[in-house]
């Protein structure tokens, strides 16, 4: 909330505030080569749905307050890719402290690379919210 | 080796939909290694990227290309207490940092 207000302060009246965030969806872990794509399984990012809420909470007090006016609310796919399924495991496990791969993500994932000899890119893709709010 | 992010370039689509960014003055909150700031800076006025980890700030400097001197810059410092004057910036994203 404190930000919210430091934030506001800084911006000029009438000025934009873009907020840009993942949201908490189960992204899909999928092999991709070219245009192919497999889904292999989801991922557990439950841990971000309190979080979550915690910042959509603290956002409508700051409109309902009139601090900034909500003008625009949307969604896009954002993914991100590796090149190995190890890349992506040590990657996840250095970088996603509340991020869970469930085991059998990992192992669908496996057979499919074990099945297939064509060198698949691991992808993961977010929903991604955008928001952009007005000072007044 | 850093995973690719995005190569369909889907957020910085929608950030310039999104956001008025032609010549604004813009402070971003949680910048980080400027993974973002890149992909929009040469359309504004100038850029302030904030992050309280230095070490990604750093990284941030060392990446930034020279055209965006002096007008990308960076500061080590947490969303609650902006080191700067009120009204300074056009506007602001929250990246990832909500």
């Amino acid at each position: 909330m404190h930000a919210l207000e430091e934030v506001r302060r800084v911006v000029q009246k009438d000025g934009w505030l873009l907020d840009i965030r993942p949201m908490a969806s189960k992204p899909p872990l999928e092999l991709a080569f070219g245009d192919e794509i497999q889904f292999a399984g989801e991922i557990d990012d439950s841990a971000w749905v309190l979080d979550e809420e915690l910042v959509n909470d603290a956002l409508e007090i700051v409109f309902a307050r009139g601090d900034f006016l909500k003008e625009r609310v949307g969604r896009f796919k954002l993914s991100t890719y590796w090149d190995t399924l190890d890349e992506f495991a040590s990657w996840a496990d250095e970088n996603w402290d509340d991020v869970l791969i469930p085991e059998n993500t990992l192992e669908n994932a496996t057979k499919i690379m074990e099945q297939d000899e064509r060198k698949f890119k691991i992808r993961v893709t977010y929903t991604m919210l955008i928001g952009r709010y007005r000072k007044s | 080796m850093d995973p690719v992010r995005d190569p369909e370039e889907n957020e910085p689509k929608q950030l310039r939909e999104y956001a008025d960014l032609e010549h604004a003055r813009v402070i971003e909150i949680g910048t980080g290694n400027g993974r973002m700031t890149w992909r929009y800076a040469s359309l504004t006025k100038s850029v302030a990227g904030i992050d309280p980890e230095f070490d990604r700030l750093k990284e941030a400097v060392d990446d930034r290309p020279k055209n965006f001197a002096p007008e990308v810059y960076f500061a080590q410092a947490k969303a609650e207490a902006l080191p700067f004057k009120d009204s300074t910036f056009d506007g602001a994203i929250f990246a990832w940092s909500f």
